[in-house]
């Protein structure tokens, strides 16, 4: 049984993978590789913080100087990511 | 310790998945738009630098599902965003395509971010899944994925609209950006990219949102199967340990009830 819900996470991954990759592959065929990947990354970023809270459960630091650290780091990735966009 | 080297292991999927991407936008120059045909399909599979980037990319997801059974998905996909950095390099390096001062300062930025979320990563126990939490992870999932479809719908609509020179309304709006003009001819507002490839700045945003999604929806199904997995490894061992308590408290009250009986029955006299 518990068998069969890790084959089951993992086909419903390997589905939802392969739709990601038809969707990406259309977008670097008909334009800039660098915007692709970027409002890839941005929206893959964003949509697993929030599906890790509220789905899974998983609690951002609590302290005030952890959860500084990590809004700094999301927002140097962010940032990056703009960079690239811009162009 | 656990989670920092599950973040390492996430930096290299991450770049194995960048470069693989490059080298696929590197063979579909000489491929034709991708559609679910066979014929379409084999065309893609033979092209040997596109293979190679599918490779590369699928060993990256390998990765990656080996990282995301160990840290947390909040964790490992911000990591996997910042492979961005990797694919910029890749590019300066291998495809000819110059980076300026300020995309090596974005580079930077993300590695520093990547190294910042390995610091900062810590070990988590996964929380208890109720029926509530599965509810508004549907609506959200629903909203999520609907959510490019709508952003594409209405961005259509208004290029359509500016074309027209009417707002959302549908009044005439004066001295709008390219009337009076030939539209299509001004690069800085083409709304069908080159024109030969049909596609367009909409095109791309739509379909790097999408792809994101179903990335980060890819690892969501993932986890959820893990932990169901633990939880029904977890929940059989409890099963287990409480009949066989159950069948030594019933055996323990059976032998007891016999050996009294047996002692009634055979000296029934005493």
């Amino acid at each position: 049984m518990s068998f069969a819900f890790v084959l089951l996470g993992l086909g419903a991954s390997v589905g939802l993978t392969a739709f990601g990759l038809v969707c990406q592959t259309r977008g670097l065929k008909d334009g800039n590789s660098v915007v692709v990947c970027t409002c890839g990354n941005v929206s893959q970023m964003i949509t697993a913080v929030i599906f890790g809270v509220v789905i899974l459960g998983e609690r951002l630091p609590t302290s005030t100087w952890t959860a500084l650290r990590n809004w700094c780091v999301y927002t140097l990735i962010r940032v990056d990511s703009h960079y690239g966009r811009l162009d | 310790m656990v989670a920092v080297f599950a973040v390492f292991i996430v930096a290299v999927a991450a770049s194995c998945i960048n470069v693989g991407k490059a080298l696929q936008k590197q063979g579909t120059k000489n491929l034709p738009r991708l559609v679910l045909d066979p014929k379409v399909i084999k065309t893609y599979l033979s092209d040997e630098t596109w293979a190679a980037g599918m490779a590369l990319d699928v060993l990256g997801g390998l990765l990656m599902v080996a990282a995301i059974a160990r840290a947390p998905v909040s964790v490992v996909q911000p990591v996997a965003a910042g492979g961005v950095a990797v694919l910029a390099v890749y590019s300066h390096y291998k495809l000819g395509e110059t980076l300026r001062t300020q995309e090596w300062v974005g580079v930077g930025m993300a590695v520093c971010g990547t190294v910042g979320i390995g610091f900062n990563a810590e070990e988590q126990e996964p929380a208890e899944l109720s029926g509530f939490r599965y509810l508004i992870g549907a609506f959200l999932v629903a909203a999520v994925v609907a959510a490019p479809g709508y952003y594409k719908l209405h961005a259509t609509k208004d290029k359509a609209m500016n074309r027209l020179g009417v707002n959302r309304s549908g009044k005439k709006v004066v001295g709008l950006v390219g009337m009076g003009s030939p539209h299509h001819l001004r690069t800085s507002h083409q709304v069908g990219g080159t024109g030969v490839e049909g596609g367009g700045r909409v095109e791309e945003v739509f379909a790097g949102l999408q792809a994101g999604t179903f990335f980060s929806l890819s690892a969501l199904a993932c986890k959820l199967g893990f932990i169901l997995g633990a939880r029904c490894v977890s929940f059989y061992f409890h099963s287990i340990r409480a009949i066989r308590l159950t069948a030594r408290v019933f055996c323990h009250s059976t032998g007891c009830r016999s050996r009294s009986c047996s002692s009634a029955s055979v000296h029934p006299w005493d």
